[in-house]
């Protein structure tokens, strides 16, 4: 029944695929090359789940894979888990957007994985069973710690489920023009194949195929890149700096500081920091919810349960380091080439963010759009991202369903006693619930901004798993009265802030920015140089209060700005003035312009009449309050600071009973579960 | 399970362990992104410093830094007899 079912959805996703089709960046009559490695790409997973689907019986065998990953496939599986669509197409877009910033922050992202990998894995691995609720269960109330553990990582999981959804969806109907809806139910029926038939097995091998098919695709794109310029790092740098596209585009990034700068010197500015990467405080803030949240992630923390022994955890994680390691160095490669090869232009005309700068490397290497070669490297590209999404998905879906499942159906309601039969059931059906929640949510949030989402749920993550987790492991005195408070403090704090912070919608700032666009802006009249101006406490940087001044960088001269027409009269001039043009290369730019200024119009129109009556955003404010945009730097504090708290205010003579036991096997793994057993 | 003196040992000493690979990882991430400007005072065949940091050499160390921990792990687990499986 298995395999039919099996076989069912992953006809049911290529077909849906095929039917509904439109356009997006490969061109309609090299679909069927994208279609087809799609196809074979779902076609291998799908075996793979069917095979996994026929060894997954037990609870330790769904959650954890029978604790028979290896640690070079661990390695390849957490590498996989990492690589996300956001951080592999992202961050090769933001790299051939703004240079050495783009690699900054993606080094940021790996920087993170030290901190998990030296400090939490392996303890979490020793006295852990399948979820976070069984880590801090061992040494607090198990009902109370695997309630609020649940909590956590079902909301933490939903943020990022909610993003990589709504993500996926955009990125498959840019890529190759499936409608979104279709797009996202796709994504979610495949995803719910993988988890519910082949459980942990299925979803770790499907990162392992979706790792080594991201990586082999990466070097052959570094290598046609690189191969341009004799492999050498001087030669190609040289390159980077002397491109016209790249001068241009950091150009347009300074602003009017680069009148007094030469074409080498707006090059040389490609490979320095400061393109991207403003205002300090959110950076350090943003940097926080990310290096402590990828440790209090959920469906990473689970990956150390799969490997039978500490020495194959540790042996994981040199592979995945390796793997992500390498890969980024590639990247670099990637978003240089995408930068001189095709352009900022090309690319941010796609997609703003830059994501389709790999993709259309890609085409580009293989000949370009017109190309066989260039299609169907582009169409492996495309697939490879669209399995990364799939297999990403299924992992945060499992973790959440493990949390309903085996926290709270068999911890809480069940008091732990429930067969081996019905648990299997338990996890199957939240898997199921949870797969279709996430489907119903990818497409209730179409067309939103969830970019905060991601930052959200590291934030969530840092805030309230992290410092429970951390303090259990390290903190003799840590009890249960600290862990359910810190973490219910920790989660609400950082939610409470991102709702009063700029990444909501505020009505009357989009009117302001509609206006302009529809009316006009005003002559404005030349501005004298002004100093850089403090704000007027710490506290100001952080919250917009009474009497606060906010701190403004140093104003060069400006001369006088002409007035800005209106998008109507603005269209009016240029088909005027498209009447009068007679060069080709005029007539193609004017329409551009013609087309983009209709589109921004467009927009406007839109804005307008989705903002018209509305005053304050949904928490009721006129403007942010909370002025970063992640809330780490306050919220992750707070959540250690309560968790100690609480601890030093109640006992709890269980917590301390058990501190001895934890000490031995937090790090040495004895009597670790499945350890024995081999 | 009692905890014995050489357990406390085996566990004082992966602090410690940690802690120092910790403080590389600080300075190496945080320090130098910190110092970015100055550091670019430092050209090497034509270009800063922190560029090399950045585009590849902090991604250097932070593997040799995981190796290292796992290698001194596994010696460690050897030497205090809690080591696991057969490997």
């Amino acid at each position: 029944m298995n395999l039919k079912l099996i076989a069912g959805a992953a006809a049911l996703a290529l077909a849906s695929s095929l039917a509904f089709a439109g356009s997006g960046a490969v061109a309609d009559e090299f679909k069927w090359m994208t279609f087809a490695v799609f196809g074979l790409i779902i076609g291998v997973t799908m075996y793979v789940t069917y095979w996994a689907a026929r060894q997954t019986h037990s609870t330790s065998e769904f959650y954890a894979a029978g604790r028979s990953v290896t640690g070079v496939q661990n390695g390849w599986a957490i590498a996989g888990d990492y690589l996300s669509a956001a951080s592999f197409l992202g961050i090769a877009g933001l790299i051939s957007l703004y240079g050495y910033d783009g690699f900054m922050y993606s080094v940021g992202w790996l920087v993170a994985y030290i901190t998990v990998l030296l400090v939490i894995a392996e303890p979490c691995r020793n006295i852990g069973k399948y979820t976070l609720g069984d880590i801090l269960a061992f040494r607090n109330h198990p009902k109370a710690s695997k309630t609020v553990a649940a909590l956590s990582t079902i909301t933490v999981s939903t943020f990022y489920l909610t993003a990589q959804m709504v993500g996926g969806g955009v990125l498959i109907k840019t890529l190759i023009g499936i409608d979104y809806h279709i797009s996202v139910i796709g994504v979610g029926v495949l995803m719910l194949a993988y988890v519910v038939f082949g459980g942990m097995k299925a979803t770790t091998w499907v990162q392992i195929i979706k790792a080594v098919l991201l990586v082999t695709a990466s070097i052959l794109l570094v290598l046609i890149t690189w191969g341009q310029y004799g492999f050498s790092l001087p030669g190609f740098l040289t390159a980077v700096i002397g491109d016209p596209k790249v001068q241009a585009q950091v150009a347009k990034l300074v602003g009017d500081a680069a009148t007094t700068m030469t074409p080498e010197e707006l090059g040389q500015r490609f490979l320095e920091p400061g393109l991207f990467l403003k205002n300090p405080i959110d950076q350090i803030s943003l940097g926080m919810a990310l290096v402590l949240g990828t440790a209090g992630m959920p469906h990473i923390l689970m990956r150390f349960f799969t490997v039978p022994t500490a020495q194959d955890a540790r042996k994981s994680v040199i592979w995945a380091m390796g793997i992500i390691g390498g890969f980024y160095v590639l990247t670099l490669f990637l978003g240089m080439g995408a930068a001189i090869n095709v352009g900022a232009g090309p690319i941010s005309a796609l997609d703003k963010g830059g994501n389709m700068a790999a993709p259309m490397l890609a085409q580009f290497a293989g000949g370009g759009a017109d190309s066989v070669l260039g299609n169907l490297f582009l169409a492996f590209v495309a697939a490879v991202a669209f399995a990364t999404i799939v297999a990403v998905v299924a992992g945060l879906v499992l973790a959440a369903a493990s949390a309903m499942a085996h926290d709270i159906y068999v911890g809480v309601i069940k008091g732990d006693h429930a067969s081996p039969q019905e648990q299997v059931v338990a996890a199957r059906v939240s898997s199921v619930i949870v797969g279709i929640l996430a489907i119903y949510v990818g497409i209730a949030a179409e067309g939103q901004n969830v970019a905060h989402l991601v930052a959200l749920a590291f934030a969530v993550a840092a805030s309230s798993n992290l410092p429970a987790v951390f303090l259990t492991l390290y903190w003799k005195r840590a009890n249960t009265y600290g862990i359910v408070a810190g973490m219910l403090v920790g989660a609400i704090s950082a939610i409470l802030l991102v709702m009063l912070s700029p990444n909501m919608t505020y009505p009357k700032a989009v009117i302001k920015e509609a206006n302009k666009v529809l009316q006009g802006e005003p002559m404005q009249p030349a501005k004298e140089a002004a100093p850089a101006r403090a704000a007027s406490s710490f506290m100001c940087e952080l919250f917009a209060m009474e009497g606060c001044v906010k701190s403004e960088p140093a104003k060069a001269a400006a001369a006088e700005k002409p007035a800005k027409p209106g998008a109507a009269d603005k269209l009016i001039a240029l088909n005027t003035r498209l009447a009068t043009l007679t060069e080709a290369k005029d007539i193609e730019k004017a329409k551009k312009d013609i087309a983009a200024t209709e589109k921004a119009k467009a927009k406007a129109e839109a804005d307008l009449k989705k903002m018209e009556g509305q005053t304050t955003s949904m928490m009721g404010l006129e403007k942010p309050f909370f002025l970063l945009k992640n809330p780490g730097l306050i919220s992750i504090p707070l959540g250690f600071l309560v968790v100690i708290l609480g601890s030093l205010m109640f006992r709890d003579p269980r917590s301390e009973e058990m501190w001895d036991e934890l000490y031995v096997r937090q790090n040495t793994g004895i009597h670790a579960e499945g350890a024995t057993a081999h | 399970m009692q905890l014995t003196e050489k357990h406390r040992e085996y566990w004082s000493r992966n602090l410690n362990l940690t802690a120092v690979l910790l403080g590389i990882w600080f300075v190496v991430t945080f320090v130098v992104i910190w110092f970015a400007r100055e550091l670019n005072e430092i050209v090497i065949a034509g270009f800063p410093f922190a560029f090399y940091m950045g585009a590849q050499g902090a991604l250097i160390i932070y593997v040799v830094v995981i190796w290292f921990y796992a290698k001194r792990m596994n010696e460690m687990d050897l030497e205090y007899g809690v080591h696991e499986g057969d490997d």
